[in-house]
């Protein structure tokens, strides 16, 4: 049965910096995969390679089959929003959705009743005659996001679709998203915000360094890593290093961090033992203040997978 | 809906499940209408662009008023001749295909419009030849436009223009050709484009000529024996396409100063070599602007 999207032993390097090395991917039909990492991971460059914005150094990718080097076929059932683009600020949505549906094959009085429909899905219809020049940063989001469905597409490719607007744009660009679901269309969306991952997509890929380091249903990622747990403490008195070192000799604590000089963080490898971590600071006389599990069980999975190995906390 | 539950289905066979819903691409000549019609669009909301055009058509109707020709003119016994009314070709066939081509592409890059367009099943090479078709049309239709107002303004000298004018346009319009087509293919190399840089090499050759045959005593209005030159070969290159259509209008470009100026860059060569350079030119630099579109890495 043909995948959405294939990549295979994808490779891009620019010079001698490898923006992604040996990646496998696939995106299955009628899945919605988000494809998770911090900046500069790699997210863009694969969805570039992807889309034909960027040539592979070695490896392939494909689209419903399709190699992605026959640009104009591996295309015709994909929309999508690649870096930010911008319209052209003189036109107007309707024009731009002219010229994309005109490129697409849409023609005549079908042509402005997709105009209409896109428009109305992306709630930007009442904006359609004005010069996009004039809009905010997330009107021209969802007018971009507009261009990409106007083919009614069988794949929907989104890099950081919700980037750089505020947290009411983020919003609405999530709920269209969501709405856009139905059983043959699939999205790949890159993104680094965990909650659009876990509100939206049903699997997830973790990229780190160019290398994918994870990929997994979402609900059986969760399962499967329940316990991957950090506690924040505050404690009223001043922490030692002697309470450290007990702390991280602590059973099920694979990293701790002082954070400041009364709060710290650790992080348990399965469930976490908050009476221990309480008899602890009552042995050294900390004197606890709050305890808390800190994030997500997915931001604890993914800052597991993606951020504690950077940081000097490590035992 | 989770993966496990969702309808696996051809790209077929969705697009006919949902009525109305089956998009076939276009043909490669329809895209590229496509392409050519959102950039002639693009440059009716541009106010440089129309006023450049304005200038252009304005200058015959202010020589026929009178209002330019004393400037113009230059000896007072000089006598009208047509080829006044486009005195400024020369300078303009080398301004308005540059100011035309010469940021399209770059300005795409520049604006990150390209992130959106590339994307599309589109051929890059339907953009780039789409996008150049409309350069080309408007500088063209903006000289096509310049001699129908100077023979509409000539006939009110009583005017007849013994000489070849249709040939004269064919001239032009191939000068035109390579002039927007070396600004469009050098325009993909530099990111703010290559507007001035086009304007700068086109106005310095014309410098560079005038020293050379000067060095060589083969300039005519100061050799009364000149018969020819070895840089007459330099002549049909297109920046000088413009004096020799002006002389097709007029031998004598009218017996005035910048006319005999003008003559010191005509080609003893037929109207049939001019127009070949100028195509084998133009082709060059548009073959060499593709290229470097191919392998741009967005």
């Amino acid at each position: 049965m043909t995948n959405a999207i294939d990549v295979n032993a994808l490779t891009k390097s620019f010079g001698s910096f490898t923006a992604v090395h040996n990646v496998n991917m696939t995106v299955k039909k009628g899945e919605y995969m988000g494809l998770l990492g911090p900046n500069g991971a790699g997210k863009s460059t694969m969805l570039k390679v992807i889309t034909g914005m960027l040539s592979p150094t070695s490896g392939s990718t494909s689209v419903n089959g399709i190699d992605c080097r026959d640009h104009r076929r591996a295309m015709e059932t994909v929309g999508c929003v690649i870096e930010t683009p911008e319209c052209y600020p003189n036109f107007t949505p309707t024009e731009v959705l002219s010229y994309v549906g005109k490129l697409r094959g849409i023609t005549g009085p079908g042509l402005n009743a997709r105009i209409r429909e896109v428009l109305d899905e992306v709630r930007m219809w009442e904006w359609r005659d004005k010069p996009i020049g004039k809009f905010s940063k997330g009107m021209k989001q969802r007018v971009t996001l507009a261009q990409a469905l106007m083919p009614d597409p069988d794949i929907l490719i989104l890099d950081e679709p919700t980037s750089g607007l505020d947290p009411r744009g983020m919003v609405e660009v999530r709920e269209i998203l969501k709405g856009l679901k139905r059983d043959n269309r699939s999205l790949l969306v890159s993104t680094h915000m965990l909650n659009e991952v876990s509100e939206v997509c049903n699997s997830v890929t973790v990229i780190r360094r160019g290398q994918v380091i994870l990929s997994d249903n979402v609900k059986e990622l969760l399962r499967k890593n329940t316990g991957n747990v950090t506690l924040e403490v505050y404690v009223r008195n001043s922490i030692t290093q002697e309470f450290m070192d007990a702390l991280r000799r602590f059973d099920n604590v694979v990293a701790a961090e002082r954070t400041d000089e009364n709060s710290f963080t650790a992080r348990f490898s399965g469930n976490d033992d908050r009476e221990g971590i309480v008899e602890l600071v009552k042995r050294h006389d900390l004197k606890l203040f709050s305890l808390n599990q800190k994030g997500s069980d997915l931001e604890s999975l993914y800052l597991s997978l993606t951020g504690e190995e950077d940081k000097d906390d490590i035992r | 809906m989770t993966s496990d539950e969702a309808a696996i289905a051809s790209n077929d066979a969705a697009h006919a499940a949902v009525p109305g819903r089956n998009y076939k691409l276009p043909s490669d000549i329809d895209q590229l209408m496509a392409v050519f019609g959102a950039q002639m669009r693009l440059y009716s909301k541009s106010k440089i662009v129309i006023g450049f055009i304005i200038i252009a058509l304005v200058i015959p109707i202010l020589v026929y008023s009178g209002a330019a020709e004393t400037i113009i003119k230059g000896a007072a016994d000089a006598s009208p001749s047509p080829s006044y009314l486009l005195i400024l070709l020369p300078l303009f066939i080398i301004a308005i295909p540059a100011m035309m081509a010469g940021r399209i592409l770059s300005s795409e890059f520049r604006n990150r419009t390209a992130y959106l367009l590339f994307t599309l099943p589109v051929s890059r090479h339907i953009y780039y030849f789409g996008k150049f078709l409309a350069a080309f049309v408007l500088s063209a239709g903006v000289f096509a436009m310049a001699y129908a107002f100077a023979v509409i303004c000539g006939s009110g000298y009583g005017l007849s223009y013994p000489n070849d004018v249709l040939g004269s346009f064919v001239m032009c319009t191939a000068g035109v050709f390579a002039l927007t087509a070396m600004a469009y293919g050098l325009s993909t190399y530099f990111k703010n484009g290559s507007t001035g840089l086009v304007i700068a090499i086109m106005i310095f050759l014309p410098f560079i000529v005038l020293i050379l045959k000067a060095l060589t005593g083969d300039i005519g209005f100061f050799n009364p024996d000149y018969t020819g030159s070895v840089w007459d070969p330099l002549m049909t290159l297109p920046p000088f396409t413009g004096y020799q259509a002006l002389y097709m209008i007029d031998h004598g470009v009218g017996g005035m100063f910048l006319g005999e100026l003008y003559s010191t860059f005509l080609g003893p060569y037929s109207t049939v070599v001019y127009v070949a350079v100028s195509m084998i030119w133009g082709v060059l630099f548009l073959l060499l602007g593709m290229l470097n579109v191919n392998k741009k890495e967005l």
